[in-house]
């Protein structure tokens, strides 16, 4: 694996940073303000292709900033997983920055600067966490995003998004700090590096209990991958603003949880020790594939849009662990390829119940009966988004669901064809009636439907990119499994 | 002059305080000038000789010039007159003591003219004198003039206390009995330890120790050990020797705790770790039955009791005080685990403690300079009112939380990585629990100064004025704050330039 | 039972330790806590003074005479000097302490009319 040495990597978290400073000393001038921020995310998507061709190739980007801790620095390094992950991020905070500025203008929202600052802290921390060489790094990067999310999910200051700002953190700080923490230490203490390192940092016959407890430590302690019982946080934090659940906590915060929980699969227990040691693959799955059950069982049960949304997201998080879980190539590849489908996805129909609230106040699924006569592009992207999540062609959701299905034959857990399968019908439950309800059915509350009108041009342009978004990549999926795929053939023993 | 580096420490501070208290009587605006010129010497010559150690080892000099003398058959060239040394153990606290004692006297003005007006001269030259008492306490190599530095630092923060008034009084006085005991307790030890060993000064007693332990007369030793322990645990406010701390702190005047705070706890817990590992060495430590267990056991009880009852507690100046005994349990655990990540981890800690309470206390003394007040419900608004100040309070408490990348963090990771190696989960568990309790505090601080109060940008709301802290007063607290992030990233050049080298080579890896 | 005679000087210290000790926590009354704390102050010095002590040593001055004819030193005629230096020191100390309780002590007694640690605290809580 050839290395290269590389400072592009602290530039593009820099840029982020730099493009926050600017929002908080131009907060005055909104226009300015926002251009800033497109500006920083086009340089950024710009530097972030631009590494893309040495990355596919199978070449690391390296850099080491300073040492902190004997053998354990803040390093980072770019892989095809990081990369992916960092390029998700990127493009669709375009979108979403074009869609707040839509929402939150509007309705006369207050401390907007606050609102764009403390995004594009948290967007430097998720490309943080992606571009980490090591657990300390990544931890680091971890906690920086729960901190810089919570003004964000507290923004309207009201009580219950105090009481969610209190859930949110409880549930992030104290499993981090309590779970994921000691199990880094106890981690570095055995082995004295917490390097990602194609088959793991352990040696050969470290005792399986302390294996065990370490995995649940890790799987528990970053929460942010929303496996229960610690998945509370999720639904809670849906008391921010829309583009703030859309981007964060369906894209960016979740993702970091469940890219965490990738990391420390492949690169500090290692892929072989996963497939030779059953009792720890098989922990993983099971705890991944109870989640993915009962959270979807729950989302059917939600009439709030983004509660249900919010499970949704719970379940298809456990997907992707469980695909990391089966411990083969084609799982692995296809959990990551799941990053990016289900982010365009998820982020569509986030976007969309926003662009719902804003137009005709409803939040609930009992309320938009009828609704698509009105809204009809909005409606159709949120079909769009829900065949992405559910899999279903010509979405991209399809091909990585479809690298799922067959990792998990590939794999000695079998019968997580099935649960895959089950979870699939139950999405299918839980997202099309919304579709026919808001087309097809006969409205409940006539006044509200007549005073809906489309929403302004702003909020719709983005559901238009992100839905597009999901086809394009259905056609596209080639290039993206590249990227998975190499990651998945960097770290799977031959 | 590099060789009169040493005493130019003590002797700045000292003859500061000197001054200041017999000019400031025609002159009383001089005496802060005058102590804070005695500071910065002092401060100047200790981060010189910081250099000169991780150079060329360790730095001694003899009082009076009464030098050593060989004797033939022993190891150690015997000491006549009081030695003070510079090593790699004290030369970080050194600095510490110093440069914090020299921030806080230009951070106090402002606190002493408004809390203290009239007194200034006497406040200063106290201040000055209890520094000189700390630094003495730091650098000496003689245990019993370890004992009259103690005594020194002791009065003067009694007296310090007492310039609360009101309830100040009594309060000082518990401590007086509570240090006093301490004291007399420390004395006890020592003349124990004379008694075997027939010498003060800490390099001899060490050489002739591990023959008396090997031949069986360890007795007496070992009493003195256990009595110089418990000096040392009263003076730190050691469970379960802490019921004088939170009084004392939270009734002085607020530039009193601001210097106390930070410092004296810390000079103590480094008074222990002397003894524990130059005086008797580190294998007498491992073997001393049930001692460690115990004060394992009783690190995690401070620790956790301490937790809860800051969860209580609604004055802002006794919470701070609460953080301090739980930071104590801390670097004693770490001490008493006896194995290097341990031991790394309390000598960071008492550098990285020190610099957190004192930003702590500043942040803290800054929004009593304001608002008068130090109840948790007098801070509504205040990150409106004072957004500065509270962003480095905030800081703060992150490294006390310990969030990456402040010293907190580094110390902790320390101290959980030595008692997972050495199997003491109770340990762990404490300090995960103070870490959760104080990210608590935090947040319901910041719910209560910020998210509960009505946006003053919303039209409707009342408008909050800025009421920021003087400059003289926000720029050491911020420039502390940044300190710990400083700190935190320099953990390992700290770690591996000088702390490494003052762990005693039998320690267990 | 012989051991304890012998060494009478230690027991003797270790009673008047014991005693300064249960006044300085036990006792109510600012001034007898002073006290208590003068006592135990005490018990320490006089065990530094018996260690030094020695059988039929004289005061550890040495006339003009002994100076000159140093061969007619013997030390061991000479109690430990060392020891009652440092008592010296400590007994400055202890006053000094002592002085600063008492002062503190008028203090308080200045403000709630009374020694008593019990009544103090119930005027603090009005």
């Amino acid at each position: 694996m050839e290395t290269i040495h590389s400072f592009t990597p602290v530039w593009i978290i820099l840029t982020s940073s730099v493009a926050a400073l600017l929002v908080a000393l131009l907060g005055r001038w909104p226009n300015v303000r926002e251009s800033c921020i497109f500006a920083a995310a086009a340089i950024k998507l710009g530097l972030l292709l631009s590494l893309a061709p040495a990355v596919l190739d199978g070449k690391l980007y390296e850099f080491e900033v300073m040492e902190l801790l004997p053998n354990v620095g803040l390093a980072f390094r770019v892989d095809a997983l990081g990369l992916m992950f960092a390029l998700v991020s990127v493009s669709l905070w375009i979108p979403t920055t074009i869609f707040s500025m839509g929402f939150l203008r509007p309705l006369k929202r207050h401390a907007q600067t606050r609102f764009f600052f403390f995004f594009a802290i948290a967007i430097s921390s998720a490309v943080g966490v992606a571009f980490s060489a090591n657990l300390l790094t990544l931890f680091i990067f971890y906690e920086a995003l729960s901190l810089s999310t919570y003004p964000l999910v507290t923004h309207h200051q009201d009580d219950d998004a105090i009481k969610g700002g209190r859930k949110y953190l409880t549930y992030l700080l104290g499993t981090s700090i309590a779970l994921a923490l000691p199990a880094m230490i106890i981690v570095y203490q055995q082995t004295g590096n917490l390097d990602f390192t194609n088959g793991g940092v352990f040696a050969d016959g470290t005792s399986t209990t302390l294996l065990v407890v370490l995995l649940v430590m890790f799987l528990f302690g970053f929460a942010k991958a929303g496996l229960m019982p610690f998945h509370a946080w999720l639904p809670g934090a849906m008391v921010a603003p829309a583009p703030v659940s859309a981007l964060l906590h369906a894209v960016a915060v979740v993702k970091v949880g469940v890219f965490s929980i990738i990391r420390v699969l492949t690169g500090i227990f290692g892929v072989d020790l996963l497939a030779n040691t059953p009792s720890l693959s098989t922990i993983v799955c099971v705890l991944a594939a109870i989640t993915l059950i009962v959270a979807s069982l729950i989302a059917l049960t939600q009439d709030n849009i983004k509660s249900r949304l919010a499970y949704s997201t719970i379940g298809q998080l456990s997907y992707i662990i469980l695909g990391v879980g089966l411990a083969t190539k084609s799982g692995i590849a296809g959990a990551a390829l799941h990053i990016p489908m289900h982010a365009f996805g998820k982020i569509t129909l986030f976007l969309c119940a926003g662009a719902i609230y804003q137009a005709c106040g409803a939040k609930c699924i009992s309320e938009i009966h009828g609704l698509g006569r009105k809204l009809p592009l909005t409606m159709t992207a949120f079909f769009i988004g829900s065949l992405c999540v559910i899999g279903l062609p010509p979405t991209g959701g399809f091909v990585s669901k479809w690298y799922l299905l067959n990792g998990s034959l590939d794999s000695a857990q079998q019968w997580a064809f099935a649960v895959f399968l089950t979870s699939s019908l139950l999405n299918a439950a839980y997202f099309l009636p919304i579709v026919y309800k808001a087309f097809f059915a006969t409205p409940t509350d006539p006044a509200r439907l007549d005073k809906t009108k489309e929403p302004p041009p702003l909020t719709v342009v983005p559901l238009f990119i992100t839905s597009a978004g999901c086809v394009l990549l259905f056609f596209f999926s080639g290039k993206l499994f590249q990227f998975a795929n190499t990651f998945a053939e960097m770290y799977t023993p031959q | 002059m590099t060789e009169q580096l040493p005493i130019i420490i003590i002797l700045g501070p000292l003859l500061g305080a000197v001054l200041a208290a017999f000019t400031g009587w025609f002159r009383p605006r001089l005496s802060h000038p005058l102590v804070v010129l005695g500071l910065a010497i002092s401060f100047a010559a200790a981060l010189k000789l910081v250099f000169i150690v991780a150079d060329a080892g360790a730095q001694k000099y003899w009082l009076g010039g009464w030098g050593e003398k060989v004797v033939p058959g022993q190891k150690e060239p015997f000491v006549v007159g009081i030695q003070i040394t510079v090593d790699y153990l004290n030369t970080l606290l050194l600095v510490a003591v110093s440069g914090i004692a020299l921030l806080t006297s230009v951070y106090t003005r402002r606190l002493v003219d408004t809390e203290l007006a009239g007194r200034q001269r006497y406040f200063y030259a106290l201040f000055s004198l209890l520094v000189t008492g700390l630094l003495g306490i730091t650098i000496t190599g003689d245990i019993f003039n370890l004992y009259v530095f103690m005594e020194i630092a002791a009065l003067s923060s009694y007296a310090l206390i007492a310039y609360g008034r009101g309830r100040a009084y009594m309060a000082a006085f518990n401590y007086l009995i509570m240090g006093t005991m301490g004291a007399c307790l420390y004395l006890l030890g020592v003349g124990f330890v004379f008694a075997k060993t027939g010498t003060l000064n800490i390099d001899n007693v060490s050489a002739i120790i591990p023959a008396l332990l090997n031949s069986g007369q360890s007795q007496a030793l070992f009493v003195g050990f256990v009595l110089i322990l418990l000096g040392a645990w009263a003076k730190m406010a050691f469970f379960p020797f802490h019921g004088w701390l939170p009084n004392a702190y939270a009734h002085a005047p607020t530039a009193g705790a601001a210097i106390l705070a930070p410092l004296a706890t810390k000079v103590a817990v480094y008074t222990m770790l002397r003894i524990m590992v130059t005086v008797y060495s580190i294998e007498y430590i491992i073997h001393s039955p049930g001692i460690q267990s115990l004060a394992l056991y009783l690190s995690s009880l401070a620790i956790v009791i301490a937790s809860f009852f800051s969860l209580t507690q609604t004055n802002l100046k006794k919470l701070a005080s609460y953080f301090v005994l739980s930071e104590i349990g801390y670097m004693v655990g770490g001490a008493w685990l006896a194995n290097k990540p341990g031991l790394t981890g309390a000598m960071v800690h008492v550098v990285a403690d020190a610099a957190m309470t004192s930003a702590l206390f500043m942040a803290i003394g800054c929004i009593v300079y304001r608002l008068g007040q130090a109840q948790l419900d007098d801070l509504k608004g205040v990150f409106f009112k004072m957004p500065v100040t509270m962003a480095a309070f905030v800081v703060t408490m992150a490294a006390l939380i310990g969030v990456p990348p402040t010293c907190g963090f580094f110390s902790k990771w320390y101290l959980i990585q030595g008692a997972a190696q050495a199997g003491v989960w109770h340990f762990v568990a404490a300090l995960l629990l103070s870490s959760l309790v104080k990210a608590i505090i935090l947040f319901r601080i910041i719910e209560i100064g910020y998210n509960r109060v009505p946006h003053p940008a919303i039209e409707g709301n009342p408008a909050i004025p800025r009421n920021e802290a003087p400059l003289s007063m926000l720029i050491p607290t911020v420039a502390m704050a940044l300190g710990l992030i400083a700190l935190g990233l320099g953990t390992s050049t700290l770690v591996n330039t000088i702390i490494a080298k003052a762990l005693p080579a039998a320690l267990a890896p | 039972m012989e051991k304890l005679i012998t060494n009478f000087n230690y027991v003797i210290v270790v009673i008047l330790m014991m005693i300064g000790l249960w006044a300085m926590l036990a006792q109510k009354n600012l001034i007898k806590k002073c006290i208590g704390m003068a006592i135990f102050q005490t018990g320490i010095i006089l065990f530094f003074i018996s260690i030094g002590a020695k059988n039929k040593a004289k005061v550890p001055i040495l006339s003009k005479f002994v100076v000159e004819n140093s061969s007619a030193i013997i030390v061991n005629d000479y109690a430990n000097p060392l020891t009652q230096i440092l008592m010296l020191t400590a007994i400055v100390v202890g006053v000094a302490t002592l002085g600063v309780g008492l002062a503190l002590a008028q203090k308080i007694y200045q403000q709630h009319s009374s020694f008593d640690e019990d009544e103090i605290l119930e005027n603090q809580r009005k």
